[in-house]
Order: C-alpha cells, then sequence, then structure tokens
C-alpha cells in the first residue's frame, strides 16, 4: 500500500481508459445477472444461487437506520466488468494498464519481501494471484472466488452463503445475485501460515459496483492472516461496494482479517462481514476505515463452540462530507466464550462517525465475557459523532464490560507537545496518532507508516 | 558519545553568541494580580544560574512564560531577548528551534505515544529530516542515555510517562536535555524529591551543558543541589520580585536566615 495522500487532494484519484472485454449495460435485471454467469461459464448451482439472491434483493427493504442512501440509484450501476486481462499467474501476462495500475500501488513487489501471496482486483476479475510453491505444497488454497467455483465446487457448495445468506440484508442478497472476484482462502487442519495473505481492490470504472465475495475456511488447529487494502479512483457518479466476507474458524484455530479501506469519497461502502468460530477459536477483525461518502460495516463473531473468542478493533475517519457508520457484532452462543470490540473513531471537518455495535449473550453462554470500548475524538466544531450500543445479556453468570468516551485533543497535552518543538499541527498529528495507538499497534508495519503520514498530511491541512 | 552524533547536536547551538537571555524589566499580569514585577536578568552562554525563592513566588510563572504562550497572561518588558533576538512573538515550537529548552516541573503523561516516538518526532523537527538518524541508533543512543541516568531503557517503548513515578518525570527531562542539549535551559525544580544519587544526575546534566557552553537558568527551593553544582549567580525572588543577587555564597546565608527575613 504506497502512497495515499489527504483526502482532499486524493492520490489515487486517476484512472486508465476502460479497455473492457465485457461489460454489462447499466442498471439490475434477471437479464443482467444470467449474462454475468454466463460470462463466467459457472456451473447450474451457482447460477441458481445468483437469481435467488436476484429474487430476495427484490423483496428486501432499505435498511431504515444507518447513514443516507438516498443518493444510491441501482439502476445507474454497471455491474459487471471484465478486464482485458485473462486470470494470470506470472505478473508479466498481466495486461500492461492494469500493471501499472498495482505497479504505482506497490503491488507486488510487496510480495517478495514479505508476503506469502498476492491477489489483485481490478474491476471484478481477479487479474493476479500467486501462492508461493511451499503453501502450495502444505495444502494451502489461495484463489479467486470465481477460479473457486470452477475448481473447488465441494467445498464452496459446503459453505458459500450459509454463513451470511441472501436474505440476510439487502446488499447481501444484491452480492449474492451480482457477485463477481474476492478471494477464497482453505487452510487445512493443523498448517500454519507465516506470512500474511494479501488481497488489493480496485475499481476503475465509472459507476462500477464492486461486489466481491470471499470466503474463507481455516480447518481445526490452523492459522493465517488476510490483509485486504482499497482504493478507488474519484467520479462524480456514485460508486457502490457491497462485498460479503465469510469466514470458518475451526476448532482451536487462529485467524486474523486486516482491512485498511480509503475509498474515494463518492463511493457507498457497505460491506458484510461474519465469522463463525468453533470450540477454542480465535477470530481477530482488524478493519480500518478511512474513505468512502458513507461506510456501513459491522465485523462480526459468532461464537459457537467452547472457549471460542472473537474480537473486532476498528478504527474510523470521517474527514468532509463522510460518515462512518461501523462497529461489530459479538453474538456469544456456547459457554466460556469471550470477546472484545475496540472501536476508535474520529471524526472531522463536518463529517460524521457512528459506532453500531451489538453483543448478545445467549441463555446457554454460561460463564460468557464481553468487553466494549468505544472512544470518539473530534476534531473542530462542526464535526459529529453519535453511538448506538446493543447489549443483550440472557445469561446471569456472563459479564459484558462497555465503556466509552468522547472527547477533544487536550490542550495542556498539546502545549507539552509544542514546548518539545513540535509544531501545532504535528503536535495534534502524534495526539491523534496516539489516539488510535491501540488499533495501530496490530497494523502491519507498512499499514501504520501509511496511516500515519495520511494524519501528518491531514493535520497540516487543517491547521491555520 | 560518538563523533557523528556531535556534529549532529550542532545545530542548536550554531551562531549562538552573545547574551543567552536578556530581561529588563519584565513583568507578568494576570487579570488584576501581579505575578512577575520587573525583574532582570542577564545569563551568557556557559553560565548557571539559580532562582530560588518560597513558594509562590513567581518562579515557575517567570520561566513558562519564556516558553509557552498563555493569552491568560498579559507580559510587558523594556527588553526580552534571546541571543540578542526578540522571541516572546514566536510561538513556542520555533522558541525551541531558536536554542530555548524548558524542564517542566510537572510533566504530563501522553497515552499511547511511546517516548521513543515523540523523542524522534522532535528531533526530526528541530533538526531536520536529513539531520535525524536512523531509528536503530537513534534508540541505541537513548537507551544509553537512559542507562546513565539510571531509567530502564523499555521506559522508552512504554507511552509517555505512563506509570512512571515523580523521579521518573525528572529524569526524562534529564534525557531531554542530555538528548536535545539547548543552548538555554530554563529548568523548572527538577530536584525536588530526588535522593542524592539523582541529585548528582542533575549536577551531570547540568554541567554537562556548561560545557558545552549552554546557558542555564533553574529554579530551586531546595538548597540541596548546590552541595554538587555550583551556581556562577544566584537570584532571590520573593513575591515575584529579585530582591537580592550575588555569587554562589549567598546561599548559605539563605540557608540559615529564610526567606522571611529579605
Amino acid at each position: 500500500m504506497k502512497k495515499m495522500l489527504t483526502k482532499k487532494s486524493y492520490a489515487f484519484g486517476w484512472h486508465y481508459p476502460e479497455k473492457n472485454s465485457a461489460k454489462t449495460s447499466a442498471g439490475l435485471s434477471e437479464e443482467v445477472v444470467k449474462k454475468i454467469s454466463t460470462l463466467k461459464k459457472e456451473p447450474a448451482w451457482m447460477r441458481a444461487f445468483r437469481l435467488q439472491g436476484y429474487q430476495k434483493f427484490l423483496a428486501k427493504k432499505m435498511p431504515t437506520w444507518g447513514g443516507d442512501l438516498s443518493r444510491l440509484n441501482f439502476q445507474n450501476i454497471h455491474y459487471f466488468v471484465r478486464p482485458e486481462s485473462a486470470p494470470s499467474k506470472n505478473w508479466q501476462d498481466v495486461s500492461p494498464d492494469i500493471k501499472k495500475t498495482f505497479d504505482r500501488l506497490g503491488i507486488p513487489e510487496a510480495e517478495k519481501k514479505f508476503l506469502a501471496g498476492v491477489g489483485a482486483q481490478y474491476d471484478s476479475e481477479t487479474v493476479y494471484h500467486n501462492l508461493s510453491a511451499e503453501l502450495k505444497k502444505l495444502g494451502v488454497i489461495y484463489a479467486s472466488m470465481d477460479e473457486a467455483v470452477q475448481k473447488y465446487p465441494g467445498l464452496v457448495k459446503k459453505y458459500f452463503g450459509t454463513l451470511i445468506p441472501a436474505l440476510d440484508n439487502k446488499f447481501a442478497a444484491l452480492n449474492s445475485a451480482v457477485w463477481s472476484g474476492g478471494s477464497f482462502v482453505y487452510v487445512p487442519k493443523g498448517v500454519k501460515v507465516e506470512r500474511p495473505l494479501q488481497a488489493y481492490f480496485r475499481i476503475n470504472a465509472a459507476r462500477m459496483g464492486q461486489f466481491e465475495r470471499t470466503l474463507i475456511i481455516i480447518e481445526d488447529e490452523a492459522e493465517a492472516h488476510y490483509i485486504e487494502g482499497c482504493t478507488a479512483p474519484t467520479y462524480s457518479e456514485n460508486s457502490l461496494h457491497a462485498a460479503v466476507v465469510e469466514v470458518f474458524v475451526g476448532k482451536n484455530a487462529r485467524f486474523r482479517y486486516t482491512t485498511i479501506q480509503n475509498w474515494s469519497d463518492n463511493v457507498f461502502n457497505l460491506v458484510t462481514k461474519r465469522a463463525r468460530v468453533e470450540t477454542g477459536g480465535s477470530m481477530s477483525w482488524v478493519d480500518g476505515n478511512l474513505g468512502s461518502c458513507l461506510t456501513m460495516k459491522y465485523p462480526s463473531c459468532y461464537l459457537m463452540g467452547r472457549g471460542a473468542h472473537g474480537e473486532t478493533l476498528s478504527l474510523a475517519w470521517a474527514g468532509h462530507n463522510q460518515h462512518q457508520d461501523t462497529g461489530a457484532k459479538m453474538i456469544h452462543v456456547a459457554p466460556q466464550t469471550t470477546s472484545q470490540i475496540v472501536a476508535k473513531s474520529v471524526s472531522s471537518d463536518t463529517g460524521r462517525t457512528s459506532y453500531r455495535g451489538l453483543v448478545q449473550i445467549d441463555k446457554s453462554a454460561d460463564g460468557a465475557r464481553a468487553r466494549v470500548q468505544c472512544d470518539a475524538l473530534l476534531l473542530g466544531a462542526k464535526a459529529k459523532s453519535d453511538t448506538y450500543p446493543t447489549n443483550i445479556k440472557k445469561n446471569a453468570t456472563a459479564i459484558i464490560e462497555h465503556e466509552a468516551s468522547v472527547s477533544q485533543l487536550d490542550e495542556k497535552r498539546l502545549a507539552y507537545l509544542q514546548s518539545r518543538g513540535l509544531s501545532e499541527s504535528r503536535a495534534r498529528s502524534l495526539m491523534v496518532q496516539s489516539f488510535f495507538d491501540p488499533i495501530i499497534r496490530h497494523l502491519p508495519m507498512e499499514y501504520a507508516l501509511e496511516l500515519k503520514e495520511l494524519i501528518n498530511l491531514e493535520m497540516e491541512g487543517s491547521v491555520g | 558519545m560518538k563523533k557523528d552524533e556531535q556534529i549532529i547536536f550542532k545545530p542548536m547551538r550554531a551562531k549562538r553568541t552573545g547574551v543567552a537571555l536578556l530581561l529588563k524589566n519584565f513583568s507578568v499580569k494576570a487579570k488584576n494580580k501581579i505575578l512577575v514585577n520587573k525583574i532582570n536578568l542577564r545569563l551568557l552562554p556557559g553560565q548557571v544560574h539559580f532562582l530560588v525563592g518560597p513558594n509562590g513566588a513567581g518562579k515557575s510563572t517567570l520561566l513558562q512564560t519564556l516558553a509557552q504562550n498563555n493569552p491568560d497572561l498579559k507580559i510587558s518588558q523594556t527588553q526580552a531577548k534571546l541571543f540578542g533576538q526578540n522571541f516572546l512573538a514566536l510561538l513556542p515550537n520555533k522558541r525551541v528551534r531558536e536554542g530555548l529548552w524548558l524542564a517542566h516541573q510537572n510533566p504530563l503523561d501522553i497515552p499511547g505515544l511511546p517516548l521513543i516516538v515523540l523523542a524522534r518526532t522532535a528531533y526530526e523537527e528541530i533538526f531536520g529530516y536529513k539531520n535525524t538518524p536512523k531509528l536503530l541508533p537513534f534508540r541505541a543512543y537513548l537507551e544509553s542515555l537512559a542507562r546513565g541516568l539510571n531509567l530502564n531503557p523499555e521506559i522508552l517503548s512504554q507511552p509517555f510517562n505512563e506509570k512512571t513515578s515523580g523521579g521518573e518525570k525528572k529524569k526524562v527531562e534529564l534525557l531531554f536535555l542530555q538528548l536535545f542539549q539547548p543552548a538555554l535551559a530554563l529548568i523548572d525544580e527538577i530536584d525536588s524529591g530526588l535522593d542524592i544519587d539523582s541529585l548528582k544526575l542533575v549536577a551531570q546534566t547540568v554541567n554537562l551543558l556548561k560545557k558545552q557552553k549552554a546557558a542555564i537558568l533553574l529554579v530551586t527551593h531546595s538548597f540541596r543541589l548546590a552541595h554538587f553544582l555550583k551556581p556562577d549567580r544566584v537570584h532571590i525572588m520573593t513575591a515575584g520580585q529579585i530582591v537580592q543577587n550575588g555569587p554562589a555564597t549567598i546561599l548559605k546565608k539563605l540557608e540559615k536566615t529564610g526567606f522571611k527575613k529579605l
């Protein structure tokens, strides 16, 4: 993830002229859904899944809570764009324009140094994919979702849509109908993948919808870490990003899914992310939301097995005209399960952050413990923040702890920092960084450094 | 200290000649109360001046006003110069770049900000990116300074001043003095509550600065520090005014008679 500049001068607001070999016309209909399935040469069962999803999408109502979706026009969006390259295993084979895009974004040099496998998404198809030989030997699968449907139908059928069915919400239904791209990860029993797997998404075509679908299966006693980062160029009409991520964490397995999203401020970012955790398993969502005009995202964990653990570490920044409506859901079904939600948000300029969280402890969850900490930092008089926490405790031996705070930058500490030689904007930047520290410390180094640089630039721009 | 590190420290003292700090008829008022009343001070590079006096005399107010902006306070002076420059109109961080440094009496904690990040960011701001050593040598150097002050080097990675004792907070201020080696050091009661070994470390630090030709104005209202550090001049301040000044010997008299008889 290379240079992200200040939100005001969006560094990734460039795009290459579209050279698409297939693009559906604007708007959504059963024909569009069928065409997508045909273009992908899908088996009948997936085609049927899509059509059922489409029916559910038509039936489902828009959410009456959350952000303002009034400017979202479903008929004004192209639902599928296939770029000119066929998915490739070697970077040389990828088309030059697409290569240039990702070179500018700093992929895949990172792969050689640090990562086990890189998948890159450019307008609906996964154009580049690689997985180091050693992982292949261990039986680890890291493929595009499209590829997985063709190559591993048994596995896919077993899990796909079981954790997030189409009727879950309108945007899950939409994704079920028009999904394209996304990752499929399978880690066999007992295998521990040391280096992180990384994917990168980019929306290029105007009025493009991004509907990636990711399915991750971590078998018993396995371990892995998946990192995702997103950018998009700036357009005047609104774009839509409605992704679905389903994660299955087996017994005593450990998995972390890290995202930093920095979509341009014309994107609606509506994502459903859910993990199911078995006995002794541990799931961690690290969720960074910097961009988009509206994000609605609540990574959740269903703690199904005794002693399962789930956590969401959420970082959000809402700047000029942005609304980050984010949080998490932790559902305790089994006994002795534990969960943690740490949500840190900053709103600057006219930005608005909303924490929306659910902790639910079922009757069966003896001895469950849940902890929620949500802190909001307001920079400036026009910034806004609100919280919508819901805690449901149906078991008397369980404990839910909830702490919340709203603050502004402390003048005395700012003065101390300035007396150490720091300019006012630098002092403010360090204070914001230290506010985010509980989350930043869990980010991969390159992301942490980029985020700190972004904070510096934001603070420089706003002081004066 | 390695040779290349010595070169790096020069920018804060380069081209600093003449009187380090010159105050004439310097006054500080808060609403209706006069906190500092027409004081005169003249510090030359390489000099250590003690500012002593009872509680509430205005000593800390004076130091803080020289280093920071406080919109609630009104300042007036016939002259106020830092190395020949008018400096009171400068922002606090700009004053630091001109060589002025305040070692705080009550340093704050800053959760989530490791000491080393604060130190290195400040270093970069003051000396410039090109003059800042890479992270590992910088950390190694800070660790050696910490050990020299009997501070656990782990303090560098911990959030700034979190869970540190009063004595440790003061040692962190000493650490900064040793790291940045300012041309004019204003030291606000760094000796209160310190044991003998720590007082020796204060003396060591001040002598280090003195050797580099820094000017030091040190506020204290205990007499113990004088056993380890001999000032070039002592100013006695009560009720906002400097009532007496003279060589180090006046301290011995003062120790016997106390402040009330002035």
